[in-house]
């Protein structure tokens, strides 16, 4: 019996058209990704890594090609259903963390589920925030703005608003850029944790010793995956 | 090398305008507008205030008046020609006296018998004001008082308008009015007759001896009548004004007319203070208003700018941190915001352009010099000089959004810089502010513009189509009562016999321009009723305006030598004279010995003439000829031509000439331009409020919404749908809209209620002006609030997160 991708990218490209020139970011990537996948994602500054991940969490669309997740093709919907798949099948962490400074630490992790149609009930809502702040020891500290916390916790806080609607996949970018080496060794273990949980991650860093910590490294260069012959082969 | 660098500079800022049109076209529309406005009233300032008259010695030129002492009440406004020909004669504090009296007279030998505006003057008039010629010569010396001579200058817009500008003029003799004139040259467009009687054009000089009231005496006053002379040197004003005032009321004293108790004296004024009068004041408080419009559009663009930079931010950081001094960066900013204002003077002269055709149409009458109108290099410099500031002001402001102290941060946040921010509650009373202050404006337009669209579209209540009013000059040789009786009569039948007449009623006052005309009416026993218009008919006046009775009847037809003994009222006056609706048949008396019987009433008409009351409280009688006219109504889509019934009135007698001859549509319309001004005006600025509210509320939130672009961009990336966002941004928006709305009706309430007293005789304010004023206001601020929003939710949210 065939594996059912929970992603799939067939000939996806990238072009940013300016007044004075075109850009291909991605010339034509194809990639699979599988239940319980830990994929890391490497290659040079300018390589595509970045447009790949926001092609990867329809933050943008591509120029071509065509995108499925679990099956349903996501290529050319429109913003509000992507925001829906966004909503539901992807849990994103960023390597500037993104919270929101205005809303507390418990706030900003409930965001995604406040997001859901038909609306959660606040008791739901907080049974899930607390759960998974639980998990990333973060439970202590629901009442706290982001900035009154330090990077290493900013993070968990940021890997606990991604788990909480439940994703499909974990997209990481760069999840230790900004952290120390410390607290960058602890988001991976954190991360490493999950993987082993049945959390899938596709994760895009430019450290080689992170990227060593994930079942499958794909390389990127010029916009195409360099080892795109294994890849045929596996298919 | 400075000038190459802001070149690219401003090449720079064109593509990168080019990028962002709504930005561009706001603040060009907002700016641009409001310039137009502060150019034209500034245009008007400098004319009124500061710039000379365009004659030589303008400041020694005084206008000459009389001061009529009363009892020892002093009394201005009008003089004795025989006063001032006793100066023109025997004065010795003046180098040079011209005289000057204003008439309306008809041009007899054109075709179309134009009434035109005449200025008798003698030839010192010309001298004195320089005066250039188009074509041959200004009076001469031997063409003044007591000359005999009959000679006329045409004004440059009466040359082009009556003569179609032909050269052949000059030597042509005209008539007018009895007498006839050889022209003798053509004023040119570029002078600019002083206003001294009143701010009428001019049309025509001819020569004093013409005057029709040369020859009166000292116990005749006009208003019509002024001198202006130029002070001999070493002569002051208040020395001038001590001799001619005495010798005026040694005149005065002298001569038969004089009355007791009366004395008169000079009052002299220069020329300057003579046309501009207390005008000044106008002029200012325009300015006042102009400048308060243009502090309110720079708020509103300067929050446009900051939300340009603020989107610009981390360019700027980046440029910053590569080492770019703030200098530089602000020329980088000055070039964009140069072309902005530049381009917004320049569509602001173009309004001027307009704003000055419009200044002289709605200010005629109110406003000296307004023929002076027009861009001049002080105008332009000064339009100049106010869009390098306003470009430095932005650019200034702009940069200020760089914080060169913090530039790592601003790198790293994306969007969020640490320079310049507006705080929120600042925002908030910036939007609170706006809407307030445009939602009483609106409110305000909307109560005048009703007032105004219901005057235009209010019912005559009568059918004025293919109605005509003409009035007839018969001159003074129908003196025998018996005589115009006839002459009236004879008229009435000629114009009956025209094919395309239907039906003809002689009359005093046109319908819709009625004269002035009043006369008590008192009861039985002489007690004063009142004064109510009144106007003099033929019994079929009803039938031909199709005005209908609402009880009885026309009053019965008269011979020659009978008088009224029926007259007919008006609908309101009836309710007035009679409240218990028995008004037929009751008696009231112009004159003791002759009773008049009330034997119809007829529905009131609107005047649009006539607004203190428009609806009339009217009384109707039998025919008498004054100095009449005829309501003519024609076959459905006839035409009356001037040169037909000039034909028909020169077969009855070649003397007659017509003074009106207008449709009563033409007539209405005419009457209405006021309204139709008025409701255009009103437009436009409720147009430009709406405009300078939505751009300021737009910049205010476009600014905030810049500042929460980040944040938007993550509540989109963890699955946030547009609506959420939307209403989101919009729930915080609309806040001090609302608050604003409140406040708003809140000042147009206390406004109304602290300036009832005033307003209720203008205005009756109602709940119309609330239901379109409000509702508009949040239409245009929830757009002003739901664009900036709109930029970022289109785009794929990695945008925002890039800040891109």
């Amino acid at each position: 019996m065939t594996k059912q991708a929970k992603i799939q990218m067939l000939d996806i490209k990238k072009v940013f058209v300016t007044e004075e020139m075109e850009t291909h970011a991605l010339r034509g990537v194809n990639l699979e990704i599988f239940d319980g996948d830990y994929v890391s994602i490497s290659g040079p500054s300018g390589c595509g890594k970045s447009s790949l991940l926001s092609l990867l969490g329809l933050l943008d669309s591509p120029t071509s090609g065509q995108y499925l997740i679990e099956g349903q093709d996501v290529s050319s919907l429109s913003i509000n259903e992507r925001a829906l798949i966004r909503n539901q099948k992807i849990g994103f962490i960023f390597q500037a963390f993104n919270l929101i400074d205005e809303l507390s630490v418990f706030d900003n992790v409930a965001l995604p589920l406040r997001y859901r149609e038909p609306a959660m009930s606040a008791q739901a809502i907080k049974t899930k925030v607390m759960d998974c702040l639980e998990k990333v020891q973060m439970s202590h500290r629901t009442s706290h703005k982001p900035n009154q916390l330090s990077g290493g916790q900013q993070q968990r806080i940021a890997i606990a608003r991604a788990l909480v609607g439940d994703p499909a996949i974990l997209l990481v970018d760069e999840p230790t850029g900004n952290l120390d080496s410390k607290n960058g060794d602890a988001v991976m273990a954190m991360l490493a944790e999950l993987n082993k949980a049945g959390t899938t991650l596709c994760m895009v860093t430019h450290d080689p010793r992170y990227a060593d910590m994930a079942q499958r490294r794909l390389h990127l260069l010029d916009g195409c995956m360099a080892d795109e012959l294994t890849f045929k082969e596996a298919v | 090398m400075l000038l190459f660098s802001f070149t690219q500079e401003l090449k720079l800022a064109f593509l990168s305008l080019k990028r962002v049109p709504g930005f561009v076209l706001t603040v060009i529309a907002t700016l641009g507008i409001t310039l137009g406005a502060l150019i034209t009233i500034f245009n008007l300032n400098h004319l009124l205030l500061v710039k000379a008259l365009p004659f030589p010695d303008a400041e020694k030129i005084m206008v000459l008046d009389h001061i009529i002492n009363v009892d020892g009440q002093d009394q201005t406004g009008s003089q004795t020609i025989a006063g001032m020909q006793h100066w023109y004669q025997h004065q010795n504090s003046l180098k040079s006296m011209a005289l000057v009296v204003r008439n309306w007279e008809i041009l007899a030998s054109h075709q179309q018998q134009p009434r035109l505006s005449m200025r008798y003057v003698t030839p010192e008039y010309f001298q004195l004001l320089d005066t250039p010629m188009a074509l041959g010569r200004a009076f001469s010396n031997d063409e003044g008082k007591d000359s005999g001579k009959q000679v006329a200058v045409l004004s440059h817009q009466a040359w082009q308008q009556w003569f179609n500008g032909r050269t052949d003029v000059v030597g042509q003799t005209l008539q007018i009015g009895d007498s006839s004139f050889k022209v003798v040259g053509v004023a040119a467009d570029s002078f600019h007759a002083p206003q001294l009687t009143d701010i009428d054009s001019e049309d025509i000089w001819l020569s004093w001896d013409a005057n029709p009231y040369k020859d009166s005496g000292w116990g005749m006053f006009m208003s019509s009548v002024k001198a202006i002379g130029l002070l001999k040197d070493g002569v002051s004003k208040a020395q001038a004004q001590s001799d001619l005032g005495v010798m005026l009321d040694t005149g005065y004293q002298a001569s038969e007319d004089r009355f007791e108790g009366e004395t008169l004296k000079a009052n002299l004024l220069s020329l300057k203070e003579s046309v501009i009068g207390d005008t000044n004041r106008i002029a200012l408080m325009l300015l006042a208003g102009t400048l308060t419009l243009l502090l309110i559009a720079v708020a509103n663009v300067t929050n446009l700018f900051l939300s340009r930079a603020a989107q610009k931010q981390r360019t700027l950081a980046i440029q910053a941190s590569l080492g770019a001094r703030p200098g530089q960066l602000f020329t980088a900013l000055f070039a964009e915001s140069f072309l902005l204002c530049m381009a917004s003077t320049v569509i602001g002269l173009l309004i001027a352009g307009w704003g000055f055709i419009l200044l002289r149409q709605v200010g005629e009458g109110e406003l000296p010099r307004l023929s002076e109108l027009g861009l001049d290099v002080n105008t332009l410099a000064f339009s100049c000089v106010v869009g390098v500031l306003l470009a430095l002001i932005f650019a200034r402001l702009s940069r200020t959004v760089v914080n060169f102290n913090d530039l790592k941060e601003q790198l790293q946040s994306s969007g969020k810089g640490s320079g310049l921010q507006i705080s929120k509650r600042t925002r908030n009373a910036l939007v609170v502010a706006q809407v307030a202050l445009a939602s009483v404006m609106l409110v305000a337009s909307a109560v005048v513009m009703e007032e105004a669209i219901k005057t235009i579209y209010k019912p005559l209540g009568f059918n004025s189509d293919d109605l005509v009013t003409l009035r007839v000059d018969v001159g003074n040789r129908y003196e025998e009562r018996k005589e115009q009786y006839a002459l009236s009569r004879e008229l009435k039948a000629a114009l009956l016999n025209m094919p395309q007449v239907d039906s003809v009623s002689r009359v005093i006052s046109a319908p819709i321009r009625e004269g002035r005309m009043r006369i008590t009416l008192n009861d039985e026993n002489m007690q004063r009723v009142g004064s109510f218009r009144i106007n003099l008919v033929d019994h079929n006046y009803f039938d031909v305006l199709q005005l209908p009775f609402i009880h009885g009847r026309s009053f019965t037809p008269l011979s020659d030598d009978d008088y009224a003994s029926e007259f007919v009222v008006s609908e309101s006056l009836a309710k007035q004279l009679a409240p218990d609706g028995n008004i037929l048949g009751k008696v009231f008396k112009n004159d003791p010995d002759e009773p008049i019987k009330v034997v119809g009433v007829v529905s009131d008409y609107f005047n649009p003439g006539d607004m203190e009351d428009g609806n009339g409280l009217r009384y109707y009688m039998p025919y008498f000829p004054i100095q009449g006219g005829f309501q003519i109504k024609l076959s459905t889509g006839a035409s009356l031509s001037k040169l037909e019934v000039l034909t028909l009135l020169q077969s009855i007698d070649p003397q007659l000439r017509i003074t009106e001859l207008t449709k009563v549509e033409d007539a209405h319309k005419e009457l209405l331009f006021t309204q139709v001004a008025t409701a255009g005006l009103t437009l436009a600025l409720t147009l430009l409020a709406l405009l300078l509210a939505g751009a300021g509320i737009y910049g205010v939130l476009s600014y905030s919404t810049q500042m929460r672009r980040y944040e938007l961009g993550i509540h989109m990336a963890l699955g946030a749908k547009t609506g959420f966002v939307k209403r989101m941004v919009m729930a915080e928006s609309l806040v001090p809209v609302f608050i604003g709305l409140a406040a708003g009706l809140a000042v147009a309430l206390i406004g109304y209620a602290l300036a009832r007293a005033e307003l209720e005789e203008l205005i009756q304010p109602n709940i119309t002006a609330l239901v379109i004023a409000f509702p508009l206001m949040l239409v245009a601020a929830s757009l002003a609030c739901y664009l900036p929003v709109r930029k970022v939710i289109v785009d794929d949210p990695v945008k925002a997160l890039r800040n891109e």
